[in-house]
């Protein structure tokens, strides 16, 4: 139990160094930039499995506080990423096997298999996005940027969300 | 207390979103330049929308209050201009003194398909209406009242078959009075023009001002056709009537205060 606290602080600290020190400086597309790189969500989406609903809740805020403090923008990352969490449950009510989970596991793409993990990453990732874009617009007005902001975003968010989990696979 | 345990247990994670959205949201809004002023923008559109709304609704329920006022205001304009006429034009009457008063009111009825119509005003001899006097609208005259209850007053239309109102041809003495046939409510009747008058159609007929019903050269219509009467004397000319009997609403009431000065004189030559 510890050492999955410990594990779980580790992945933590290691992802938002990843994506303030390097994904944050990566810029494509000079000042039409659409492309932006999200890793972070991955610590809300790959929790153990037993994770209360409200612990999820709080650590997601706190992971988004954390970010905002690196992006000096107040309440934006926290509010998706309390979005993400919110919705965590539901979306693996939705995609829940035929078995049932066994709460001891981590979800990996060893135990879940790619096609569960792609697509379970793919809809929290697309709700984080629209949350993310739509707050940080904080205006329907700007509804084409939302949109071509969340669809580039997906696009290079999904290949360093994937390479990361190849990178850092649990094997148990 | 247990249930309330139990319920905080079942919804806990999320009132814990909802109030940590809150959270959120207020340093959305306070720390970030870009969505505090958007926040700031929108919410003033929206406060304004919400305020022009209401203030159109309001609008709409004082509109009675709004459309008397301005008939008052209207009415009082009129007086100034048809008593300013006089004064010009008239003899070295004292001319410190205005010799007629306009009351306005709005229609609470009419009829204009029949052979003798009626309107009916919305005001009557508790607002200082009484029998006689003449009744205009904003583009000719109307008719004259006959009968005042306490808040209402029938008045006698130029569409009626009994109405005979003093008129004259603008800027000449020729006189007559305008009758109406009972046919077309466009068109009245000018009678009584004797048949040497110079005149041609288009020429406008104002009120001749010899009853003080109507003070003088009040627009009535326009002549649009006429004929010497079988007698031989005098013309029977159509007139295009300026007031619009179909869409009137808003009429201005005439009173002339030397009506009875003007009466009794007229009494005394008759006995």
């Amino acid at each position: 139990m510890s050492s999955m606290i410990t594990k779980n602080i580790f992945r933590f600290v290691l992802i938002i160094l990843v994506q303030v020190v390097l994904l944050n400086r990566i810029n494509i597309g000079g000042s039409l930039n659409y492309f932006h790189f999200f890793l972070y969500p991955v610590f809300i989406l790959f929790l153990p499995l037993k994770t209360q609903r409200v612990t999820t809740i709080l650590l997601a805020f706190i992971l988004g506080i954390t970010l905002d403090f690196f992006y000096n923008s107040p309440g934006v990352h926290a509010s998706a990423c309390l979005f993400t969490g919110f919705c965590r449950t539901y979306v693996l009510r939705i995609l829940e096997p035929v078995e049932g989970y066994n709460k001891d596991h981590n979800l990996s793409i060893y135990k879940m298999g790619v096609v569960w993990i792609a697509s379970y990453t793919a809809i929290l990732l697309l709700l984080h996005l629209i949350w993310y874009f739509s707050i940080e617009a904080f205006s329907f007005i700007y509804i084409s940027e939302i949109t071509l902001s969340v669809i580039f975003s997906f696009i290079s968010s999904y290949v360093v969300i994937l390479l990361f989990l190849l990178i850092f696979n649990p094997k148990q | 207390m247990k249930n309330l345990i139990l319920f905080l247990v079942k919804y806990g994670s999320f009132f814990l979103f909802v109030f940590l959205q809150f959270i959120c949201f207020y340093f959305i809004i306070n720390y970030n330049q870009k969505q505090k002023s958007i926040y700031v923008n929108s919410s003033n559109l929206f406060a304004g929308y919400i305020t022009q709304k209401s203030q159109q609704i309001f609008n709409f329920m004082n509109l009675d209050k709004e459309n008397e006022a301005l008939r008052k205001e209207n009415s009082k304009l009129l007086q100034t201009i048809i008593n300013n006429n006089i004064k010009r034009y008239g003899n070295d009457r004292d001319t410190t003194r205005n010799q007629y008063v306009v009351i306005g009111s709005n229609i609470c009825g009419k009829t204009t398909n029949v052979r003798n119509n009626f309107v009916t005003l919305c005001k009557g001899f508790n607002d200082g209406l009484k029998s006689g006097m003449g009744v205009i609208d904003d583009k000719g005259i109307v008719g004259i009242i006959k009968d005042v209850s306490p808040h209402y007053a029938s008045v006698v239309s130029i569409l009626h078959t009994q109405s005979r109102i003093s008129v004259a041809l603008k800027n000449q003495n020729h006189h007559g009075y305008l009758e109406w046939d009972g046919s077309n409510q466009k068109i009245g009747i000018l009678k009584a023009i004797q048949k040497y008058a110079s005149f041609s159609i288009g020429d406008t007929v104002v009120t001749s001002g010899y009853s003080t019903v109507f003070p003088k050269g009040l627009p009535v219509g326009t002549i649009d056709n006429f004929k010497i009467e079988p007698s031989g004397e005098t013309f029977r000319i159509e007139v295009d009537l300026f007031s619009d009997f179909s869409s009137i609403d808003n009429v201005y009431i005439v009173e002339s205060l030397l009506k009875e000065e003007f009466l009794s004189l007229k009494n005394e030559e008759d006995e």
